[in-house]
């Protein structure tokens, strides 16, 4: 009885082995076969590392922030309005809606005009909106829900579009990177051309005109200037986004970029107080530096992904990853405007595409002599790289305006032509005299108003002064030759200058 | 001899007097840049751009010339009558009245190259005069003078849209077809 008893007692325990080695034999295969998906599939446990129930989080979208630069209404006296108030309304309501309801047309033509005809289409009452970068043309159409017409694939990028009473049936568009003008010619006029006149009396603003109508018959600079400067906008004060103060804050941003518990995540804390963070040997880096307050990551790229990437892929892809990383806002909460400052291919590869973004002050360009706001890399839909520099400041006192006099921008030009030519690298060794006014001023692209954010002073060991008060200085912005110089918008005194991007 | 050389540093004094005369009517340092002496334009806007080449103080003035049809009438003068009024072959001088805009502008420069900017707006079709008197000790020491003419803008377009026609559709049509 008792070896019966002993031999079902033997007879279960070997049944509960066997049956425990046909679990482990299950998720040994099943074990086998998900690393084996990670070796061949050369997938990364990075994302079950990283992988925290993150808040959701806001997205803007590419049409949020794809805003021309300048939009300009001209007055057909060769008198322009360089708008300020108002810019992304006229470019939505006016602009991108009278090409989407001009593209629905039948009989749609495309034609390449020459420079002359496009610059005298722009004499008349007219509108043009101006991007600082070529967006690929068919993606725009995509993109902004606009028919396209046969023909439009010959127009590879659009830099310019606009509308004249020259040819109320048409439309203008110019590709800056082919140097191409284009006319497109509907059948009916558009109800645009009746309303260019009331546009450009509404906006009561200062007129611009180009340069070349200051400057006599020895110019051929079409660079629009002001009469006088139209703002007046008074210094600004503002604070840089981190500081050494919130421990809390600095982990909690080092938390969205590596995950909530920053495992196998090392911690550095250099002696000019750079705090870097990095995962691996360098295959995800951030570095926080509150002496700019800049937030810099960079990433290592995993595959070769040779699946074409379009600009607007690729700009959905940063703005998701800004989003997902404190968006466009600064720690203390307080939210910019962002539009696209700048849009282009990384080593003139189609699948990489480098992004800048600005923002607005008032309603004033913020111009930064060392870098830029945010910056962020797409290579093959990965973000590469990303920095994030913003300032906090009160909305209220950018509003305020000075009652001082201002500096017109023809004497601001006349006043620093010589250190214009010298720091713009206008003078060549050839080059024995010195470049004449006329001569400098035909070589400037650019001009603009705005706030300079001037670089901060590091002392010897790489810590800024922390009792320095910081101060955003009303500037006029001139480009010239890849260089952005500013000066005083009052005095006319140089600020300094910077790579124009 | 004694004579002789007085009448001699006369005549030099004289000759050379009056050139210099001549070259000090106008400033040197000072030129209307735009508009351009003679020229016709077609804006309803008159924009002044005076340029100066040395620190000094300018008056600005600007006037609409005007024939005179009667004792409180006045008629507004075109492109043909400005050029002869220029050439100084105008037929009836003693008509012509010039009605201020304004009253005159001064500005100071204090560096060796500045401009002064005007834009003057809603002009009607006639012809201008800009004077531009350099000061010193609140006198006028030299003075430029400039004409221009404001015409009547002709309604044109830029582009011949019979270019919209059926042919030119097709000639568009082959050509992508090609390309």
């Amino acid at each position: 009885m008792i070896t019966m008893e002993k031999m079902q007692i033997d007879i279960k325990k070997q049944f509960n082995i066997e049956r425990l080695k046909n679990i482990l034999l299950v998720v040994l295969v099943f074990t086998t076969i998900l690393l084996l998906y990670f070796l061949w599939g050369s997938k990364s446990l990075e994302a079950f590392i990283f992988n925290d129930d993150n808040e959701p989080y806001e997205v803007l979208s590419s049409e949020q922030v794809l805003v021309p630069d300048q939009i300009v209404l001209g007055g057909g006296n060769e008198d322009y309005i360089v708008v300020t108030d108002k810019k992304e309304e006229l470019w939505k309501d006016q602009v991108l809606k009278t090409f989407r309801d001009f593209s629905k047309g039948t009989n749609i033509l495309v034609e390449e005009i020459t420079e002359e005809e496009y610059k005298d289409a722009m004499k008349y009452p007219s509108i043009f909106a101006k991007f600082q970068y070529n967006i690929p043309f068919t993606d725009f159409c995509k993109e902004f829900d606009i028919k396209q017409q046969q023909g439009y694939d010959n127009i590879s990028n659009m830099t310019e579009i606009g509308f004249s009473k020259g040819s109320a049936e048409g439309t203008f568009i110019y590709d800056g990177n082919k140097k191409k003008y284009y006319w497109i010619l509907g059948n009916k006029a558009l109800q645009i051309s009746d309303q260019l006149d009331s546009l450009f009396a509404q906006q009561q603003a200062i007129p611009y005109f180009p340069l070349k109508t200051y400057l006599g018959s020895e110019s051929t600079n079409d660079t629009l200037v002001p009469v006088e400067s139209p703002i007046a906008p008074i210094p600004l004060d503002y604070k840089k986004d981190i500081s050494m103060e919130q421990k809390n804050a600095i982990e909690a941003l080092a938390q969205s970029y590596f995950g909530k518990t920053l495992d196998f995540v090392r911690t550095l804390e250099e002696t000019n107080e750079k705090i870097v963070y990095m995962y691996g040997y360098g295959q995800k880096v951030l570095i926080i530096n509150p002496n700019d307050g800049s937030i810099e990551y960079k990433e290592e790229i995993k595959s070769n992904n040779a699946e074409q990437q379009s600009m607007f892929a690729s700009l959905d892809a940063a703005l998701n990853f800004i989003g997902a990383h404190g968006g466009f806002q600064t720690m203390a909460g307080e939210k910019i405007k962002p539009y696209l400052e700048s849009a282009s291919p990384i080593d003139d590869k189609k699948n990489s595409y480098q992004f800048i973004f600005g923002f607005e002050c008032g309603k004033n360009k913020v111009f930064y002599q060392d870098n830029m706001p945010i910056i962020i890399d797409v290579k093959d839909g990965q973000i590469s790289y990303f920095r994030k520099e913003l300032i906090n400041f009160d909305e209220n006192q950018a509003q305020k305006n000075s009652e001082e006099e201002r500096i017109s921008a023809i004497n601001m030009l006349a006043l620093n032509y010589n250190y214009i030519s010298a720091k713009a690298g206008l003078e060549t060794k050839q080059d024995q005299k010195e470049l004449s006014f006329e001569d400098v001023a035909n070589r400037i692209d650019n001009l603009y108003m705005g706030y300079l954010k001037p670089a901060i002073k590091l002392s010897t060991d790489g810590t800024a002064d922390k009792e320095k008060s910081l101060q955003l200085v009303p500037v006029w912005a001139l480009e010239v030759n890849g260089v952005c110089l500013y000066f005083d918008l009052y005095s006319g005194q140089p600020k300094g200058y910077s790579k124009a991007y | 001899m004694k004579k002789c050389i007085l009448a001699f540093i006369l005549i030099v004094s004289i000759v050379f007097g009056s050139i210099s005369m001549s070259f000090a009517a106008v400033d040197q340092d000072v030129t209307i840049v735009n508009p351009v002496n003679g020229s016709a334009i077609t804006s309803s806007s008159l924009f002044l751009s005076v340029k100066l080449t040395q620190p000094k103080t300018i008056r600005v003035s600007v006037y609409e010339v005007r024939k005179a049809t009667g004792a409180n009438s006045s008629i507004s003068l075109g492109e043909s009558d400005m050029r002869a009024i220029i050439q100084g072959t105008y037929a009836d001088s003693g008509s012509l009245i010039y009605v201020p805009l304004g009253a005159g502008e001064s500005f100071t420069s204090s560096n060796k190259l500045s401009f002064y900017t005007r834009n003057l707006e809603n002009r009607s079709p006639g012809v201008y005069y800009i004077k531009v008197d350099t000061m010193y000790q609140n006198k006028a020491v030299y003075s430029r003078k400039c004409f221009v003419t404001i015409k009547n803008k002709e309604d044109s377009k830029l582009f011949d849209s019979s270019q919209s026609g059926t042919a030119t559709f097709l000639q568009n049509l082959i050509k992508s077809i090609f390309n």
